[in-house]
């Protein structure tokens, strides 16, 4: 069952493109990232999923239903980049709004989820940093217990114990059945958490699988110490030559590598699967 | 009804230092009326021949020997334009401040419509406005009862009621304004409630621009032509209607349509 379907989603800001022609599939139970840098329609995407901005032509629908109202917002979690509350209100009021506006009591689990991320719902917004906005935000995204939570850059301004613990709390989520939609360009926060994941660039989403599968690609990261004449390997990405080692992407025939690296003397050799990352740059560039 | 409340609290502090500022100014000039009265007669004699100056603040048709023309010109067009730009203030802020404050993607993110937010923002203006000028004339007849004045009541009810008008109306278009202006919906709000209080003085001073008259809603609360008549010039209404109808209907199309920044 598809929690999210996206069909030839186009917006343009203007003449400036946000995406063209979007498709994505976001199934029940998934962790799925979304990869992309800065202005590639990461943030667009989500905010035409919550309906914040009008989509100029294509479909959205969210738990098989045409997003035309708002009814399908009351089982989805929104965790914005940068989190932004009243300022004159306290942190406890801010999370007792988000729940009156769902209209149900979410005292148990925001007691819980608060006690969790070491939060002080006494203090005023106000008086909070950038970090500590962003664990109000949490926990009004996850309170709750939506069946889709959609993060756009997650663990931006978060320090690493309570980044730590906010990833023990969205597995124990989507081991219960919530679906998640993660943004972000820490390509390791991808990996290692996500099931599933698509990149986008320019507006179009350009590869969406499994994470194992993206991974494994024929491709192979070489990693080579000796005194190897590049130009004998063909089919080579991303080449570098730092600390006397060679390395670089090759996505050819196996036998002709190891025929071109026996041409040699090296001192050492390294032959492994590309992370997420020369993925990603596999494809942006 | 989760919306409107929040709505009110968020607008509390402004309203009282609002209310508190125009009901002591509405006091303190009821207050100053008893040891002004003996010199009133003079006054009026003066403004007769102020000209033009006179004709621009309706001083030409009043007399300052009465209590209530006293309170018309002193109390109720001090009033007319303060209350006018808390109405501006009060309507040219509210749906913009949630993109300049960047709150509008918690508010819309939960499931509101837009259309409720539009009708909950809209609730707590005209709440607003309404309140601030129940307590300011609550005030005003206090003050004037202390004095121990005799007063037509009934008259400046209806003196107050014209101001109320004007400032919905002001409210309402300022409403407007804040649907589709984040940055500059203050100034441009304040900017059109001196616009039509400057449009009103301008076809006061010459009969040739009667008809400007129709296009301002202070001429609804002209408060010599409410004394002289004794009633509210309602032809004057039709304009204020018009602004007042079209800027719900616009605001509600644009809110609805927009990308929330």
């Amino acid at each position: 069952m598809s929690i999210i379907n996206i069909k030839n989603l186009t917006k343009y800001y203007g003449k400036s493109k946000g995406v063209e022609n979007l498709n994505l599939v976001v199934e029940k139970g998934d962790y799925f990232g979304f990869i992309g840098p800065n202005g590639a329609g990461k943030s667009t995407t989500l905010r035409l999923l919550l309906s914040l901005i009008k989509k100029d032509s294509g479909e959205i629908s969210v738990f098989d239903k045409d997003i035309k109202d708002e009814e399908y917002l009351k089982d989805v979690g929104y965790l914005p980049s940068e989190s932004f509350f009243y300022n004159n209100m306290k942190v406890i009021d801010v999370l007792k709004l988000s729940s009156d506006l769902r209209n149900i009591n979410c005292d148990e689990e925001r007691n819980i989820l608060v006690n969790r991320l070491k939060l002080d719902v006494n203090k005023k917004i106000n008086e909070l940093s950038f970090g500590n906005r962003k664990k109000v935000g949490i926990v009004c995204a996850l309170q709750h217990k939506p069946k889709l939570f959609i993060l756009d850059e997650p663990t931006t301004g978060l320090d690493p114990l309570i980044q730590k613990e906010f990833y023990s709390i969205l597995k124990e989520y989507n081991d219960s059945g919530t679906t998640i939609l993660m943004s972000s360009h820490v390509l390791s926060e991808v990996e290692n958490h996500c099931n599933k994941a698509a990149i986008i660039k320019n507006g179009t989403i350009i590869a969406s699988d499994y994470v194992d599968k993206l991974s494994k690609t024929t491709a192979h990261q070489i990693s080579v110490k000796g005194n190897i004449n590049i130009d004998d390997f063909k089919d080579i990405k991303n080449y570098k030559y730092e600390n006397e080692t060679h390395s670089f992407l090759y996505n050819g025939d196996i036998n002709e590598l190891i025929k071109a690296l026996s041409k040699s003397k090296l001192v050492d050799l390294k032959i492994e699967e590309p992370s997420l990352e020369e993925i990603f740059l596999h494809y942006y560039k | 009804m989760v919306l409107l409340k929040h709505e009110l609290k968020q607008n509390l502090k402004s309203f009282v230092i609002w209310t508190i500022a125009l009901s002591l100014t509405v006091i303190m000039l009821v207050g100053l009326y008893p040891s002004m009265k003996s010199q009133m007669d003079e006054f009026t004699e003066m403004f007769s021949q102020m000209g033009s100056f006179s004709s621009a603040f309706g001083m030409d048709k009043v007399s300052f020997g009465t209590f209530t023309g006293y309170y018309s010109v002193e109390v109720n067009s001090s009033l007319g334009l303060t209350g006018a730009i808390f109405a501006a203030l009060t309507g040219g802020t509210i749906l913009s401040k949630e993109e300049s404050n960047k709150t509008s993607e918690f508010l819309l993110s939960h499931p509101v419509s837009r259309k409720d937010v539009v009708t909950s923002k809209l609730l707590c203006v005209l709440i607003e406005i309404i309140a601030i000028n129940i307590i300011i004339w609550i005030s005003l007849i206090v003050s004037v009862i202390l004095i121990g004045e005799s007063v037509d009541f009934k008259l400046l009810s209806l003196l107050h009621l014209a101001v109320l008008l004007n400032q919905l109306i002001i409210g309402l278009i300022a409403f407007f304004i804040s649907s589709f202006q984040v940055k500059g919906s203050i100034p441009l709000s304040i900017g059109l409630a001196m616009f039509f209080y400057f449009l009103n003085i301008i076809s006061n001073i010459t009969d040739t621009l009667d008809f400007v008259k129709y296009l301002t809603p202070y001429s609804i609360s002209e408060g010599a032509d409410i004394i002289n008549k004794e009633a509210i010039n309602y032809k004057y209404l039709i304009s204020g209607f018009i602004y007042s109808a079209l800027s719900i209907y616009l605001s509600y199309k644009i809110y609805l349509n927009k990308d929330i920044k």
